[in-house]
């Protein structure tokens, strides 16, 4: 019951359209014809540049993400308003089927750039409501007259049969509208796109929407985390190795030069300080150091080392070498 | 009855004062356990106070050790006797004469107040029994005269006690 009321209203509505077009004169309707196309071709080489720079587009999303947030309380009002109108609603439905057709195509065709599709789409919606309802009688009458052009170019179509030069514009108004789909800045453009493409089944629009949100943050969590996991555990790891060793080394170094520090700096039997002759005096293998006055006196006694109780072989010897220089 | 041995004594070298007097220094220190230095002004005699080591048959128990250092000390070994009451041991007479190697025939110059204190107290704990020298009344009839332990040519048969 509500589809057909809200059909036949439509149907009414271009009926209106059509007459008021009639009125206009055929010489200003090819100006203006002459004119929109020069846009729609500079429209499509800035979509084209769009696409070629891949850097730009990845951080416009991070701006438009910023900005979206800050429209959302105005959001119920003009919902209430477009409610209270009775035409109203069909064109909002219409515009959110072509915003969504043009999301899940942006999916499809590039997966990389689904978050900037998201952001351009959301802020491309804010914009249309912002010139809709803050436009005065002049915005209202130039949209009138945007409207009435497209609807007289139906009307050409249907009478004619589909001639091949009006087939052809008929191509470039869908290519613009693709090409107006990636770009953010341009607020007319989404409107031209929004009128023009016809309503398709909401349905099927909104099921790859949602699967493709949801999809999306489980991507990044999972890009995210090695990077996380990966970066604490290496930087630890490194510095204990490296310190572990040098302390060790440190450790060792220190230990090995006390042991060279200690060296006996008296002679254990008479207590007197050991020269430097006295110091290099070493008689016995177990490296008992005294004296040479001492170890003269030992000799005469019984020759034996004190340390280790064993008779001084070697002693004999220095005994000979001593006799020599007295006689 | 058997009185200490007084034999007559040569003043110390100018060697084994400058020695004695370093290991009285380092005596004052680090004292080896159990023993106690009883001060005096004579460098030559020392009298030292052993205490029996805990867990042995001396355990509680202090005797006198009296150390008498000869002229050419530290090459010539030290007398080293018990005052009276000597310890009952195997090895140590009534006359305080004591039979150990290294304060005769072993003795080294690089041995030192302490290390002989040290031994002594080994061989006070290792005693198996409180009893006297087999020879002990024939071997104190003999030194009535004063005579030294350094003199005795002793036969060191026991590695153990």
């Amino acid at each position: 019951m509500g589809h057909v009321d809200a059909s036949a209203a439509a149907a009414a509505a271009r009926d209106a359209k059509k007459k008021r077009g009639n009125r206009s004169s055929a010489k200003l309707k090819q100006c203006k014809l002459d004119a929109r196309r020069e846009q729609w071709l500079s429209q499509v080489k800035d979509g084209k540049e769009a696409k070629a720079s891949t850097s730009p587009t990845g951080t416009e999303p991070n701006a438009g993400s910023m900005t979206v947030p800050s429209p959302h309380p105005p959001l119920p009002r003009r919902r209430l308003d477009v409610r209270s109108k009775g035409g109203d609603p069909e064109e909002d439905r219409e515009e959110r089927g072509a915003a969504r057709q043009e999301l899940g195509s942006s999916y499809l065709d590039s997966p990389v750039h689904s978050p900037s599709s998201d952001n351009s789409g959301s802020v491309g919606g804010m914009h249309r409501k912002h010139y809709n309802n803050g436009g005065g009688l002049n915005l209202s009458s130039s949209s009138s007259v945007w409207s009435s052009s497209r609807s007289v170019s139906e009307a050409e179509d249907d009478d004619t049969g589909g001639p091949e030069e009006e087939n052809g514009v008929l191509d470039d108004w869908e290519a613009v509208a693709d090409a107006d789909a990636l770009t953010v800045d341009d607020c007319h453009s989404h409107q031209s796109s929004g009128h023009v493409a016809p309503p398709a089944a909401p349905n099927v629009c909104t099921a790859p929407a949602n699967q493709t949100g949801r999809q999306d943050p489980i991507q990044r969590t999972k890009a995210w985390a090695p990077d996380d996991i990966f970066r604490p555990q290496s930087l630890p790891s490194i510095s204990r190795q490296v310190s572990f060793p040098a302390s060790i080394g440190n450790g060792w170094m220190g230990a090995a030069q006390q042991a060279n520090l200690s060296t006996p700096l008296t002679c254990p039997i008479c207590c007197e300080d050991l020269d430097l002759t006295d110091s290099s005096f070493c008689p016995c293998p177990c490296k008992f150091c005294l004296c040479l006055f001492c170890h003269n006196k030992i000799l005469e006694a019984d020759g034996r080392c004190p340390g280790c109780r064993k008779e001084y072989v070697a002693a004999r010897l220095s005994r000979s070498c001593s006799m020599g220089p007295r006689y | 009855m058997t009185s200490s041995s007084s034999p007559s004594r040569k003043a110390l070298s100018k060697i084994a004062c400058n020695r004695l007097q370093k290991e009285l220094a380092e005596w004052q220190v680090s004292p080896p356990s159990g023993f106690k230095y009883r001060v005096s002004d004579n460098l030559q005699r020392w009298v030292i106070e052993v205490t029996g080591a805990a867990g042995t048959l001396y355990a509680g128990e202090t005797y006198q050790l009296q150390v008498d250092f000869p002229e050419h000390y530290p090459m010539e070994a030290p007398q080293v006797i018990f005052l009276n009451p000597a310890p009952m041991h195997p090895h140590i007479y009534s006359n305080g004469h004591i039979c150990l190697d290294i304060l005769y025939d072993s003795w080294s110059p690089a041995m030192t107040v302490s290390s002989v204190c040290i031994s002594i107290l080994s061989m006070l704990s290792s005693s198996p029994a409180k009893q006297r020298p087999q020879d002990n009344d024939r071997y104190v009839r003999n030194c009535r005269n004063g005579r030294s332990p350094k003199e005795t040519r002793w036969w060191f048969h026991d590695d153990k006690v």
